[in-house]
């Protein structure tokens, strides 16, 4: 772990240096803020809760091309097609660098690892930059993070004083980072003005976060059958924005574009949410019902990522909160598994 | 001018009675819930749940499109309907996907409702808490906070509902509320007009600039009523239209698709721009082939579902321009 300074101004030279190698950031765009590549003059936005789209897009872009292939000669060339971005991703919240290490269990350690996302992982830095501004449905702190946590971020930004920051680098490319610009970043301050900076944001009250999840997951063992799920999906509009905008979810597909002998094999995402999502070749679909499929979301975050992997699939960044068209999110899904008899699931 | 929770407890009493006596075995209102900004879509199914049920200028998404899960199901399912939603509710008659027989619409006068994001947003700086209540009195709104009553102007009203002409339910079974008068500002389609003044180029830069935002998520078809069909074409397999690719091409494929599938059949409810999760003006496609459907067959409310609609057939005297 390196502490250094960063004076506000020299950001924009920062991003400048940062850019060259390929950098996304968070934009202000017709009313909202998202992760954008940064090219020409494009400016980074600064004043933001958390962008709409996740830092997901940059590790797990939406479509990806795996290999082209040619059947025309020798019956099959497959030439793989490696993946393309960012060196950087910069602005990134602590709920979406702690992400990162979710989606880490499912493509990168155990039997079956990804190739593309691993690749990805392993040459873009995370810099994120310590929440400021608590949004209302931000709930990160239920989770055990916090507006100041640095899991899954090699580098993190926190406001010293209004003119400068105070920026943790760490790990391999975090430290790689400082020593690429020693001339924009200054001496460390003391060390108790580092502790009670990283403190005071690690701190930070996150009203929505007080919520309790100790044995969730027990309870909801019992729970696979309950009413409660149908009375849930009734509202859902079956839509993909909770799914699409979650930093966690990740879920894809496989699909082929092809023109006579050649074509693009590529990965796109895909939500459970979605009815064809399950349909099997042949017409059946095991999750026929919006019920079955809404306990599927809920149950994969709470339950099974839980049993696979240890902890919950969630880190309480308030996408889904903010933005379901009919409030089916999931502050207000375990309050409402909370507030029921679980005996009505067996 | 009087808010629609003058009717809070009335449409309380009606739910209990239809769902105690059987008429209906679903109710879909509203209730507050987790932001109680944002009430959602309640689905009652036991006369004891009517209690739950709200009704105020807060209440936004639109319920008849439920009716499509309902679809095959036997029995009747109530509805609360706002002058916007009854226009849902024609287009699905129309297109034949729901049976009239198989709804019972609650009705409602409103007279505008409140854009919820500009009211949030006041609410979060000026730190009001919680909202139990909304009347209106006069052209205001006035929000019973935890921190007291809060006067709102009528510039929180939503976008949509500033040139609504249909604050009365064209269908119900019964209508709850004062008939009111529609004082609505001129459907003058200056947004479109601001479009329209782009050269291509302009004009091709910003469409691409707003589908590169789209996340493929569907909302805007999963909530539109116009978009009813059993099989969407987005979801064919075989052939396939649309890849699931979401490179520009594709994109625009989606969009350009979908606007003209509802071509002179969108009621202009506005719910896909409220459910667009990264801001594309959607409504403002939709709108533009309304303006040129109403100019080029001379019909001055092309919003609403009608008898005979222009796309929908064909007359010898139809305008062709390219005679």
């Amino acid at each position: 772990m390196i502490y250094r300074t960063l004076k506000r101004e020299s950001m924009a030279v920062l991003v400048d240096r940062l850019k060259e190698g390929g950098l996304v950031a968070p934009v202000r765009e017709d009313g909202v803020v998202v992760f954008r590549p940064i090219q020409g003059d494009r400016e980074v936005a600064s004043d933001y809760i958390n962008p709409t789209n996740s830092v997901k897009d940059v590790f797990l872009p939406q479509t990806e091309s795996l290999f082209r292939f040619n059947t025309a000669e020798k019956g099959l060339e497959i030439e793989a097609t490696p993946p393309e971005g960012p060196k950087y991703v910069l602005g990134v919240r602590p709920c979406d660098a702690a992400a990162l290490e979710l989606l880490d269990h499912v493509f990168a350690e155990g039997q079956y690892t990804d190739s593309y996302y691993q690749r990805r992982r392993a040459e873009v830095t995370v810099i994120g930059v310590a929440c400021d501004q608590v949004g209302e449905s931000c709930f990160c702190t239920a989770f055990g993070l916090s507006p100041g946590h640095r899991r899954g971020a090699d580098v993190m930004m926190y406001r010293l004083d209004d003119e400068s920051y105070l920026v943790a680098f760490e790990g391999e490319r975090g430290h790689r980072l400082a020593e690429e610009y020693p001339d924009l970043f200054g001496e460390a301050p003391a060390e108790e003005t580092i502790e009670a900076v990283v403190t005071s944001y690690q701190s930070r009250e996150v009203p929505a976060g007080r919520v309790e999840l100790d044995g969730i997951t027990e309870k909801l063992d019992g729970m696979f059958e309950h009413p409660l799920w149908a009375k849930l999906a009734a509202r859902c509009l079956k839509c993909g924005i909770c799914t699409y905008l979650c930093p966690t979810c990740h879920c894809f597909c496989l699909d082929d574009e092809a023109l006579g002998y050649e074509g693009v094999r590529y990965r796109c995402w895909d939500s459970c949410m979605y009815p064809d999502y399950t349909l099997m070749a042949g017409g059946h679909n095991p999750r026929p019902e919006k019920a079955n499929r809404t306990r599927q979301r809920f149950m994969h975050k709470l339950n099974y990522f839980v049993h696979n992997h240890g902890e919950f699939q969630c880190v309480g960044c308030g996408r889904c909160v903010d933005k379901c068209p009919v409030g089916l999110h999931m502050l207000a899904v375990i309050y409402d598994i909370k507030g029921v008899d679980s005996d009505g699931g067996q | 001018m009087s808010g629609m929770n003058q009717v809070t407890d009335r449409l309380r009493e009606r739910v209990r009675e239809l769902l105690a006596d059987g008429k209906i075995h679903t109710f879909i209102g509203y209730e507050r819930a987790w932001d109680p900004y944002r009430p959602i879509p309640f689905f009652a199914t036991e006369a004891g749940e009517a209690e739950r049920l709200i009704i105020d200028e807060l209440c936004v998404p639109s319920t008849p499109k439920y009716m499509l899960d309902f679809f095959g199901r036997e029995g009747v399912v109530g509805l609360l309907v706002k002058g916007c939603d009854s226009l849902a509710v024609e287009r699905l008659l129309r297109d034949h996907r729901v049976e009239r027989e198989s709804m019972y619409i609650i009705g409602v006068a409103c007279t505008g409702l409140l854009d919820r994001d500009k009211v949030k947003a006041r609410a979060l700086e000026e730190g009001w808490g919680a909202v139990e209540e909304v009347r209106r009195e006069g052209d205001a709104f006035v929000l019973v906070t935890a921190a007291g009553e809060k006067e709102l102007g009528p510039e929180y009203l939503m976008e949509r509902c500033r040139t609504c002409e249909v604050k009365v339910p064209t269908v119900y079974d019964e209508l709850l509320g004062e008939e009111v008068a529609a004082t609505a500002e001129p459907r003058d389609f200056a947004e479109v007009a601001e479009i329209e003044a782009m050269t291509p180029a302009e004009r091709r830069a910003y469409w691409e600039r707003q589908f590169s935002r789209c996340i493929r998520c569907f909302a805007c078809r999963n909530v539109c009523p116009a978009c009813n069909c059993r099989i969407c074409v987005f979801e064919e397999r075989v052939p396939r239209w649309l890849g699931r690719k979401t490179d520009v091409g594709e994109q625009e494929m989606f969009h350009f698709t979908r606007a003209l599938h509802v071509a002179g059949r969108c009621v202009d409810c506005g719910e896909c721009d409220r459910v667009c999760p990264v801001n594309i003006p959607l409504r403002k496609l939709n709108r533009k082939l309304m303006k040129d459907i109403g100019e080029l067959f001379g019909i001055e409310k092309p919003f609403m579902p009608a008898e005979t609609e222009p796309l929908g057939q064909f007359r010898p005297d139809d305008p062709d321009e390219f005679e």
